[in-house]
């Protein structure tokens, strides 16, 4: 041959940079149901059908009005002791008790709270002031206390209290080195992720004269040790004034006089929370876990005045992300690998007597809860969670076969078919399934595919199971 | 689209290649092949002119000044009164002391493991390497060293994704050409073809009832070639390697070249690299993530220290991998690199901050190994008053490499968009 040839595979042109989406999609209720849930259920969207939209989504944002007792029974009971506990009684228990706890608490309310909306703004914010379960320090004991004090009673409150109590809490002062800030010894860690990760942004506006500047104003921010007495301020929050400081500082061009000892800190926490930086930021990430990743600058824009006008009140700029008028349509979301499991165990109405044998499914997804090393938190990408596809089939697989000791999904005419008439067809499972798992939304490309795995001998009882386990790891069960 | 061919074309292929494992080819071979070999061996010279290329990350920011300490500096030591490695001939400085490389730089005696490599030519060092952005975040600066420009919104792309789409597939029987080692995809894979993320290749199938196994399967692969993109590639791509990676037996892999690699999830990582490698199924890069560097605080530089044990993982973790794959003549070349080195100075935690200037290495038959590339600044003169100086952009490295090494030399432009690298002759 003597004219070289590029082989038909081998691209000359590079394509386009496209960032992976999913595309956009029109939402429904049942869409808004997955958006603001770890998962519809039917029951949810019977509700929701009654109630009406708007009063679904105004009960979902004020929470406290939800009654969860029956959660809250469950939680306060011999399967939980820790999650009450105070720091002094926390430190006294064996690190993995704590921590197996809080991760199994974390499933079990994702999956049974009726606040549902509440318990995704506790897994956003779990993120956005991530703390590793697992790092050398404090937090396999402490990072409870975080969590009933900094993350959940914030969820739906307002920004600026959560920052605050996030920069109080001796688990995050711990995780990124603040405790060992001093004025001879400044550690720059908590300065900047402050800024860089958890208000302004990596691109808010402040230089590395601004981390030098807040890590000054932020020494002395500790916690008192496990040896302290009163016992009973172990592992609180700590301002140690002989570790401060005390010099002038400025900080984004304001200037913090001398002397103002534990102030200097609190002011800083101000100044970001009311910095524009910080709205705009706060806005772009609940839009992106909420509404799509790409939002426009102007629907950022539009959250970021809301956050401004109400000095953060994230239920209001939840409310105006829900309704938002740039509704139509809507960008896909992926659910990330917790979400999709919490989502299948809501829609197959699982029993969940021992959550923990769950563990070893959620690490091999990549998302056991709070076991992200690095300070950004789980990420929230597309791209991120659409190539490890493998075990979330075999989530589905499992689940039916019962693999998971103390967790049981009843799918026999007694549960789960109740009501189909006998005798039991491919198509009025599929049905079911459509029904239980998608409100009615299941592509029907998909729906053919699965009443053709029940095909073509009558059901049994394994193969049901396995089609629902099947439509676990289906397509369209990925997405949010 | 392309990629719903591509995915027609794989299973052909898969198929093709089975027929081909039985008829034959591989009967002649499994006479000598040893027993984790992929029952389906058959020619291995698609990839002889190009490397397989394994890509490590030391995410958290490596402190290079202690894992190739500048024990001729002396500004070293008056910057890290405490944390500085002490000098090869400081006989009376009771703590273990640099391995000398060449007068000048050393190595942490945690890293001594790579003297191996380093003396046989196969190992090179690239001293204040780095990213020419001054940012300090761990998380930007690690994004642009992975899409290869820093600070463009508009790129979603790797480098190496980069080099995969615009280069020939190597291999064209392989159904996957990349794999990063770990839950997410590395961005410095995001858009090549055929590229997955597995946390553990030897544990890579779909479970439940092994009777239904093929045709669940058969509906997955069904359901999802109707699926959107991302899922219906990555999906497509899934049910491929399933059948590769469950080919190639990595229970019973037995290294080579007195190679000992330990149980730790780098050296795992490696350990299956090394066996996939061997199995000749057409992987042409491997993308390894080794964390735990970000040492703001008693980083223990000694032995007992977190730091200690962190470089202990990475240079046995080399030195096994070394002489399993280098010294038995497979092309590979291992980059290894971080997002930015750390302050020059000690802080008072015994720690170092975020700082700039870094260390790179190289491992390959073909790498101008047993030499510290690269123009010192010196430590007298700080960026920003405190870090150790870039003067070797990191796209010089990496650049050589993709051009050189993996042959694809025509397309730099678009793997490394808006740079001209210069070669620093780090390759033969």
């Amino acid at each position: 041959m003597s004219i070289l040839q590029a082989p038909k595979h081998y691209s000359l042109i590079p394509p386009p940079e496209m960032k992976p989406t999913g595309g956009r999609i029109p939402i429904s209720l049942v869409g808004m149901i997955n958006r603001t849930s770890f998962g519809f259920t039917q029951a949810e969207h019977h509700r929701a059908l009654a109630m009406g939209h708007a009063a679904y989504l105004n009960e979902q944002l004020n929470h406290e009005t939800i009654d969860d007792s029956t959660l809250n029974t469950r939680l306060a009971g011999a399967e939980f002791p820790t999650l009450a506990m105070t720091p002094e009684l926390l430190s006294a228990v064996n690190t993995s008790d704590v921590q197996n706890q809080i991760i199994r608490s974390r499933l079990i309310r994702a999956v049974f709270s009726r606040r549902q909306l509440f318990e995704r703004m506790v897994d956003f914010w779990s993120d956005h002031f991530n703390i590793w379960l697992f790092e050398d320090g404090i937090a396999g004991n402490q990072k409870t206390w975080d969590d009933s004090t900094v993350i959940r009673p914030h969820a739906l409150g307002y920004f600026p209290a959560m920052l605050s109590a996030s920069a109080h809490s001796p688990t995050m002062l711990d995780y990124l080195n603040n405790n060992t800030n001093t004025a001879t010894g400044p550690n720059q860690n908590y300065a900047r992720e402050l800024m860089e990760l958890h208000s302004l942004g990596v691109d808010g506006g402040y230089t590395q004269d601004d981390v030098i500047q807040v890590a000054r104003c932020f020494t002395g921010w500790t916690y008192w040790g496990g040896s302290t007495n009163p016992s009973s301020i172990r592992y609180t929050f700590r301002f140690n004034a002989g570790n401060h400081d005390n010099g002038q500082k400025i900080v984004l061009g304001n200037i913090i006089p001398a002397g103002g000892g534990q102030q200097d800190g609190e002011t800083v926490l101000q100044i970001l929370a009311a910095h524009p930086s910080t709205a705009n930021y706060i806005a772009k990430k609940m839009l992106r876990h909420f509404w799509g990743e790409n939002p426009s600058a102007d629907h950022i824009a539009s959250i970021a005045a809301i956050y401004t006008r109400t000095q953060g009140d994230i239920r209001a700029m939840m409310r105006a992300v829900l309704n938002t008028p740039f509704n139509q349509p809507w960008e896909a979301k992926l659910k990330r690998p917790f979400h999709h499991m919490a989502s299948a165990l809501r829609a197959l109405s699982a029993t969940v007597t021992t959550p923990g044998n769950l563990q070893t499914q959620m690490t091999s997804s990549g998302h056991l809860p709070f076991n992200w090393q690095t300070p950004d938190g789980y990420p929230d990408t597309i791209a991120a969670w659409s190539g490890l596809l493998l075990p979330r089939w075999n989530f589905g697989a499992s689940l039916m076969n019962s693999s998971f000791s103390g967790v049981s999904v009843d799918a026999t005419v007694t549960g789960l078919l109740a009501g189909l008439p006998a005798p039991l067809t491919a198509v009025a499972i599929v049905g079911r399934i459509n029904n239980l798992m998608f409100g009615g939304t299941m592509p029907a490309n998909e729906q053919i595919a699965l009443t053709t795995y029940l095909l073509p001998n009558a059901p049994t009882s394994a193969k049901i199971r396995e089609a629902f386990g099947l439509a676990v790891g289906s397509p369209a069960f990925q997405w949010a | 689209m392309s990629q719903d061919c591509n995915a027609c074309h794989e299973y052909q292929m898969l198929n093709r290649r089975r027929f081909l494992g039985v008829s034959g080819l591989a009967g002649l071979s499994a006479l000598a092949a040893p027993a984790w070999l992929p029952r389906v061996a058959f020619a291995s010279s698609h990839i002889s002119g190009r490397d397989v290329i394994v890509s490590i990350y030391l995410r958290g920011a490596a402190d290079g000044l202690t894992l190739v300490p500048p024990f001729g500096d002396p500004a070293y030591y008056t910057l890290r009164p405490t944390l500085a490695i002490p000098r090869p001939d400081d006989l009376a400085n009771p703590n273990p002391r640099a391995i000398d490389l060449n007068g000048y730089f050393g190595l942490a005696p945690a890293m001594a493991p790579l003297l191996e490599a380093y003396q046989a030519g196969t190992f090179a060092i690239v001293h204040a390497a780095g990213s020419p952005d001054s940012s300090r975040s761990h998380f930007d600066a690690q994004r642009f060293m992975e899409v290869g420009k820093p600070r463009d919104p508009s790129l979603y792309t790797g480098w190496l994704g980069r080099h995969l789409i615009t280069a020939n597939q190597a291999d064209p029987n392989a159904v996957a050409r990349a794999i990063g080692i770990g839950y997410q995809l590395q961005m410095t894979l995001q858009g090549g073809p055929k590229s997955l993320p597995i946390p553990d290749l030897t544990n890579y199938g779909l479970t439940g009832p092994s009777g239904t196994r093929t045709a669940r399967l058969n509906y997955l692969n069904t359901a999802y070639a109707a699926a959107t993109d991302p899922l219906r590639a990555s999906a497509a791509n899934t049910y491929n390697t399933i059948s590769v990676l469950n080919s190639i037996n990595f229970g019973s892999y037995v290294p080579q070249g007195g190679a000992a690699y330990s149980n730790s999830s780098f050296q795992r990582a490696l350990r299956t690299t090394a066996a996939l490698i061997k199995a000749d199924v057409g992987v042409e890069a491997v993308a390894i993530d080794r964390g735990g560097w970000d040492t703001h605080s008693a980083q223990g530089n000694l032995v007992g220290g977190s730091l200690y044990g962190t470089m202990t993982d990475l240079a046995t973790g080399l030195q096994a991998f070394h002489r399993d794959i280098v010294q038995q003549n497979w092309n590979v070349t291992v980059v290894v690199m971080s997002e930015f080195g750390r302050t020059a100075a000690e802080n008072d935690s015994l720690g170092t901050d975020h700082g700039h200037g870094g260390v790179m290495f190289l491992m390959g038959r073909n790498i101008n190994g047993g030499l510290v590339h690269g123009t010192w600044p010196t430590l007298s003169s700080l960026y920003q008053n405190q870090d150790l100086h870039v003067t070797t952009d990191f796209r010089d490295v990496l650049a050589e490499v993709v051009a050189l090494r993996l042959g694809n030399n025509a397309n730099l432009s678009t793997v490394f968009p808006g740079y001209t690298p210069t070669f620093r002759g780090l390759t033969t």
